[in-house]
């Protein structure tokens, strides 16, 4: 038995590929972010998952086929572009479909579907600091939280963030400020109240 | 214009545009310094208190869908250092193509060195000798008066070898790389000739070994 050890890891070790693994490594390390400004610049969670999987497509097509230009730095400033402009074009196409509908009620279902799908990791911090952010966050303007979500949970500076959103890094930087001080005062007041423990 | 909207015109033209706020000229005076962008102490510490929460993990099924979607891309670890998919996935490709078009290819090599070689005297070195390329050309070129007009390497199979441990303890992939080059050349007429020569290389490409 324990020589059989060894060769179950060897054979476990082969069955993944260099470049299976490497994207793997990748998606698990990048794939949060990019689900959390999908799920930021849609309506629902399973919005953003179809979202963030067509925006991955597009970057596989571009890398298959060589029009991808550039390196492994550049993929993540094309995903949110490409998240962003997928948002955009779905936003329309949900309100056409609304105004067809006239049904009010799928946003509210939607919206209970997604307090099972928090933005957030429970384990990170506390679950009443978590929900206090997420609940501000989405109490925030949207051009300030997209920008929010990009620097501090996406890591990205201001030049990507005004390139992805199409505004001039001082505009990016002023609304991060902005954001950053809405929120502030508004976890502050939470704080106040004792809602939140930060 | 009416006398009213004289009149209108007139006490429009008494409001003075509001001054700017203090936040605003600040905002202003920071983006012509070109500081904007460069956040204060407390603006930074708000981020590191706020980053401390982490972005919920994509659910396992979630995960296996997008993972699917990079089966069969290389990963481009930086320019020189790229991971390719399983090597499986080639013979399959390989396998489609009927068996007389490689032969059909191995027919147009013997013709097209055919074609380069001299009708009469001593024989030349051949280029089916196994020879440095340069050697090659410039034997060819003498010979039928051949301009090299391209050089190509066509990737035909990548294989995963197995795994490989080197000195300092880092676990490495054997890949083995199978390639075919090929040599245009073109004669006075303008004509051009393919020569097909087929080669293999090794490479070590580090690994993991969780």
């Amino acid at each position: 038995m324990d020589e059989e050890e060894p060769m179950a890891t060897m054979s476990a070790i082969s069955e993944q590929s260099p470049a299976a693994s490497a994207w793997r490594e990748w998606l698990q390390a990048n794939g949060p972010k990019l689900l959390l400004f999908a799920r930021q610049q849609s309506r629902s969670h399973e919005d953003a998952k179809d979202i963030l999987q067509d925006s991955l497509v597009k970057l596989v097509g571009k890398l298959r086929t060589g029009e991808f230009v550039g390196g492994q730095e550049s993929w993540m400033p094309y995903i949110y572009t490409t998240i962003r402009r997928l948002a955009i074009d779905l936003s329309r196409r949900n309100d056409r479909r609304k105004r067809r509908e006239d049904n009010v009620s799928l946003d509210a279902e939607a919206e209970q579907f997604d307090s099972f799908h928090p933005w957030f990791e429970s384990e990170s911090s506390d679950d009443e600091t978590r929900q206090q952010l997420e609940e501000r966050l989405k109490e925030l303007p949207a051009k300030f939280s997209e920008v929010i979500i990009m620097k501090i949970w996406g890591e990205r500076t201001f030049a990507e963030i005004g390139e992805s959103l199409e505004i001039s890094q001082n505009t990016a930087a002023s609304r991060y400020r902005y954001g950053l001080e809405a929120l502030k005062r508004s976890l502050g007041g939470a704080r106040r109240r004792g809602d939140l423990s930060i | 214009m009416t006398p009213d909207q004289t009149s209108l015109e007139a006490e429009l033209r008494e409001l003075r545009a509001a001054t700017l706020d203090d936040a605003l000229l600040h905002r202003l005076e920071a983006a012509s310094e070109g500081t904007l962008t460069e956040l204060s102490r407390d603006e930074m510490r708000l981020e590191n208190l706020l980053r401390a929460t982490r972005p919920a993990a994509i659910a396992p099924d979630h995960m296996a869908q997008l993972q699917a979607i990079f089966s069969g891309i290389p990963f481009s670890v930086n320019e020189k250092i790229v991971l390719f998919p399983k090597a499986n996935a080639s013979p399959r490709a390989a396998a489609k193509r009927p068996m007389w078009a490689a032969a059909a290819a191995v027919a147009l090599v013997g013709a097209a060195t055919a074609l380069m070689m001299p009708a009469n005297g001593p024989q030349p070195d051949t280029i089916s000798r196994s020879a440095p390329p340069a050697a090659r050309v410039a034997t060819s070129t003498a010979a039928g008066n051949l301009v090299p007009a391209g050089f190509d390497r066509g990737v035909n199979k990548v294989s995963d070898e197995g795994f490989v441990w080197k000195n300092n303890n880092q676990p490495h992939r054997l890949m083995r790389l199978e390639f075919t080059d090929r040599v245009t050349f073109k004669d006075q007429f303008g004509r051009t000739y393919q020569v097909e020569q087929p080669g293999n290389r090794y490479m070590l490409v580090p690994d993991r070994a969780d």
